[in-house]
């Protein structure tokens, strides 16, 4: 007999052994004692994490002598009925390789041979795996039978891809979602087959397994086997380590510490690492993604899946002087680096040149802080500013007058609530680049109400609640062409809306109802349209 | 201990050591996913662990004595079964056509048992056949002829299409015993989860620069081209060799004085120095890419580095080059540049004309590159993802 890997040898063989699945056991062991079991079910879920041992479970429990004796709703997996099917060579037992027999034909031989009865056991069941691979017309033949199959027939399918099942079919079966298995779930489990196998394992090693494999617990039980042969039979969390090409999570750390950081210097020893290691850059991207949203989670007191206590005080510690938009930029960055990474051809050197400019970007935050000082230190002269806003900017109609009398000529670097006035047309003309309704709205109604270094309120002297909302809705914009103008990027907050009486510079408007403006502001804003003045359009003809 | 067995795969000792230590300990999975970039030698790994379990001896490495090693060596044992990705079936398939297949697979085999490095697709080979894959489960089934075991090889497993993918699930977690399915890949994200679940996953790391020039060497290329090629290929030994065929230095110059004109971006000097680039029999433009990718990575990590103990680059001997770009161009956005390289590569890839590509990236490095006048809009642009 041959070497067998654990995920065989550990199959489970009752409805208790299936880890981390109670909804569905539980379930389908008390339809058996009330004997209200279905005829058709379907399994479904992630790889490796049970559906065809629960579905052999099943098929040894409907037909196992000694099961209503027992009175536990298991298999007894000792009597001859059990014992042929553990060793696949039962008559009333059918398992179906569906990807392997997609046809209408292979169907219809199903439907036939279903009809005739068990040869030993009480009834006849088919295991129908991977049956999302059944070609449609196959699909559309099995549908009366599974429907209303003989009295001792029970049909279980079981896929990973349960979109690809027709809606027919999911409407005659029985479905049972099996879950992703948790960590908290697979390190024991894994800690239980080291001690029957005779294995010292290590605790944390177990955890890193358990992690790595993603809910699945045939990847865990993979890996198992690979950090044991590694290690000569045990389980180190060296050994773990080193096998498994994780990427633990100091790796991770690293990169966070790094990009945080001042030591841009070490950034190429770093680089140098992952190199060495043969890294995957997609799945590293797709690792520190998960890896900094995690740290959002715990910056902001939520609970964390899945990491251990030990790993969560490292990600407190380096990711502590990054805030929370920190690392949704960070995630963001990384989300589109991923996206390039999927057709580059030069994997690494995109990796490489990104990464240095992502380290290169804590200076943007320590600019930042400048910002926010400043803004603090103008704070102190808000109330004048206050006053001035009143005044709306669109009175500086045409980009040729973008002087302002009132506003000194501001430092190159500060930008303050009168700069960004001062340069309303100019910003005006940008967003008209990006969003010419957005621009008309906002030369017409949108006011600068105030500003501290990093938040920018902007209120509508529009009424109603439409025209704010469009306002909002333009916020993205507006924010592009503050950012080409005066090259900040403010956080746009919407003010109250100020209601004002129509400015006299602008007679022509009223001519117009409010109400109709709102909507007219909106469908613009939706749509992208262009105001045009009506007399104009009209003079061609 | 061997006598007449050379191994050829170069360097990878950690994986080598585990799987022959799986043999030695009889802990022999029943399916290896062998992953990693291009040409680090996952083919000639799997090949050689293929012999091994078809080896009569189990020692550490194949014996090439025995009844079974020379014939698995060379891919003509009746228990190895190999499959890769073939041009597809033509509807009406005459017995010419089956026969001209078969001469395909002979050739394609001959070569992989010679040099399992220099495994080219053969033309128009789009993914690996669900016929193939189906007479390998086929094979599976039946007892081994001469050796214990028999092993099934699907090399570039992700070329299998979906059907194939999922007809290969059953028997790749159960399969019969005695029955061992080695599969390869350079792209894990082109098989089904369910399959990269189903095997023992062995990852191969990119070989050291020093492997590389050494097997580079010993095939007879020239020393300093050899370097250069190792050190461009980024541990990949069959990428080093197709480099090693352009003549690099020459392509050096060439790509600098590219680089120089695109800076510039005059057209009437970009056409002729493209020209330039492009005149060559083989097809360099690929390798040009890669060259200026490259460089650029040497250029934004020395940035950066400048005076870090270990100065990274690709290029020993280029450091005056990249101190030059360094100070002419304070403000270049390297990361644009490389995304206007790689985007280049894949226009190429795509078909586009050659001297199109080229001019376009002369345009988008003359825009990443060139100087700005505002020093503070360019920080902050990176907030606006």
């Amino acid at each position: 007999m041959s070497y067998q890997v654990l995920a065989r040898r550990w199959r489970p063989k009752r409805f208790a052994d299936v880890v981390g699945q109670e909804h569905v056991t539980r379930t389908l062991q008390n339809a058996i004692r009330q004997g209200r079991l279905a005829h058709a079910f379907l399994f479904t879920g992630p790889r490796g994490i049970g559906k065809t041992s629960t579905a052999r479970i099943l098929a040894r429990a409907v037909n196992c002598p000694n099961m209503e004796s027992s009175g536990a709703a298991e298999p007894c997996n000792e009597c001859e009925t059990c014992r042929a099917l553990l060793e696949d060579r039962e008559m009333d037992v059918i398992e179906m390789d569906a990807a392997s027999y997609t046809g209408v034909d292979d169907i219809r031989r199903v439907i036939e041979n279903c009809r005739l009865a068990p040869v030993a056991g009480r009834m006849k069941i088919y295991i129908i795996d991977e049956v999302h691979m059944l070609s449609r017309s196959a699909f559309n033949a099995f549908l009366k039978t599974l429907e209303e199959p003989p009295a001792h027939v029970i049909f279980i399918l079981a896929t990973t891809d349960v979109q690809k099942v027709p809606a027919t079919i999911l409407s005659r079966v029985q479905r049972f979602d099996f879950r992703p298995v948790q960590p908290v779930d697979t390190a024991p489990y894994l800690g239980k087959i080291c001690e029957h196998e005779g294995w010292p394992a290590e605790e944390e090693a177990l955890w890193l397994i358990a992690r790595r494999a993603e809910g699945s617990l045939r990847d865990a039980e993979g890996l198992l086997d690979q950090v044991v042969s590694y290690a000569g039979g045990k389980v180190t969390l060296q050994a773990a380590r080193e096998t498994l090409g994780v990427l633990p999570g100091e790796l991770l750390a690293e990169a966070t510490e790094l990009l945080v950081s001042n030591s841009v210097r070490s950034v190429p020893a770093y680089l140098e690492q992952l190199a060495l290691r043969g890294v995957d850059y997609t799945q590293l991207l797709k690792d520190l993604q998960s890896y900094w949203m995690d740290l959002i989670f715990i910056k902001q007191g939520l609970p964390v899946k899945g990491r251990v206590d030990v790993e969560i005080e490292q990600m407190q510690k380096a990711g502590a002087e990054l805030s929370v938009e920190d690392l949704f930029r960070l995630i963001r960055l990384a989300e589109r680096l991923e996206d390039d990474l999927k057709w580059s051809t030069a994997p690494r050197v995109r990796f490489e040149v990104s990464f240095v400019r992502w380290a290169s970007l804590d200076r943007v935050a320590t600019i930042r802080d400048i910002l926010d000082r400043l803004g603090t230190s103008t704070g102190g002269t808000a109330p004048p500013a206050r006053s001035e806003a009143v005044a709306p900017p669109r009175e500086a109609k045409t980009p040729a007058a973008p002087q302002s009398p009132r506003a000194a000529t501001p430092s190159a670097d500060a930008v303050t609530l009168d700069t960004l006035r001062q340069k309303w047309p100019e910003i005006t003309a940008a967003l008209r680049k990006r969003n010419q309704a957005a621009a008309a709205t906002a030369e017409k109604s949108w006011v600068l109400e105030a500003f501290d270094g990093r938040k920018l309120t902007v209120s509508c002297t529009m009424p109603g609640k439409f025209a704010t909302d469009s306002m909002k809705e333009s916020f993205a914009h507006l924010a592009a062409a503050i950012q080409d103008v005066c090259g900040i990027t403010p956080i746009l907050v919407a003010g109250a809306a100020r209601p004002e009486a129509p400015q006299p510079d602008e007679p022509a408007k009223p001519a117009t109802p409010p109400s109709g403006d709102d909507l007219f502001s909106n469908f613009m804003s939706r749509f992208g349209g262009v105001e045009i003045d009506p007399n104009q359009a009209r003079e061609p003809k | 201990m061997s006598t007449s067995f050379h191994s050829r795969v170069v360097g990878q000792r950690e994986a080598r050591a585990r799987l022959s230590d799986a043999v030695r300990s009889g802990r022999v999975a029943h399916a290896y996913l062998f992953s990693g970039p291009r040409g680090v030698g996952k083919t000639a790994l799997a090949l050689e662990f293929a012999a091994l379990l078809l080896c009569e001896r189990e020692g550490a490495e194949p014996c090439g004595e025995c009844v079974n090693c020379p014939a698995s060596l060379a891919l003509r044992h009746p228990d190895l079964h190999l499959i890769y990705p073939l041009p597809s079936k033509k509807a009406g398939s005459t017995e010419d056509d089956e026969r001209e297949f078969a001469a395909v697979i002979a050739t394609q085999n001959a070569a992989l048992a010679k040099d399992p490095y220099t495994f080219l697709r053969p033309a128009k080979a789009k993914d690996v056949r669900i016929s193939l894959v189906r007479g390998l489960i086929h094979h599976a089934s039946m007892k081994p002829y001469q050796a214990r075991r028999k092993v099934l090889i699907v090399l570039q497993a992700d070329a299998m299409n979906t059907q194939a993918q999922n007809a290969l699930l059953k028997a790749l977690e159960e399969p019969p015993s005695n029955a061992y399915f080695l599969l390869t890949t350079e792209n894990e994200g082109g098989l089904l989860q369910t399959i990269r679940s189903r095997c023992q996953r062995v990852r191969l790391a990119p070989l050291s620069s020093e492997e590389v020039a050494d097997a580079l060497v010993k095939s007879g290329v020239a020393g300093p081209q050899a370097e250069l090629a190792a050190a461009m290929s980024g541990g990949s030994l069959s990428h080093a060799r197709e480099l090693s065929r352009d003549n690099l230095e020459d392509l050096q110059r060439r790509v600098i004085a590219f680089l120089r004109a695109a800076a510039v971006c005059d057209p009437v000097e970009l056409r002729k120095v493209t020209a330039t680039l492009l005149d060559s029999d083989q097809m360099p433009e690929q390798t040009a890419l890669e060259f200026i990718g490259l460089l650029l990575r040497d250029v934004a990590l020395s940035r950066i580095a400048r005076n870090a103990a270990r100065h990274p680059v690709t290029f020993r001997g280029f450091e005056d080059r990249i101190d030059a770009i360094l100070l002419a161009y304070p403000e270049a956005d390297f990361d644009a540049a490389a995304r206007a390289v790689d985007v280049s590569a894949d226009y190429l890839a795509r078909g586009y004309t050659r001297d199109f590509v080229m001019f376009a990236l002369a345009i988008r490095l003359h825009e990443a590159l060139g100087p700005r006048t505002k020093s503070s809009t360019k920080q902050t642009r990176l907030d606006h993802a």
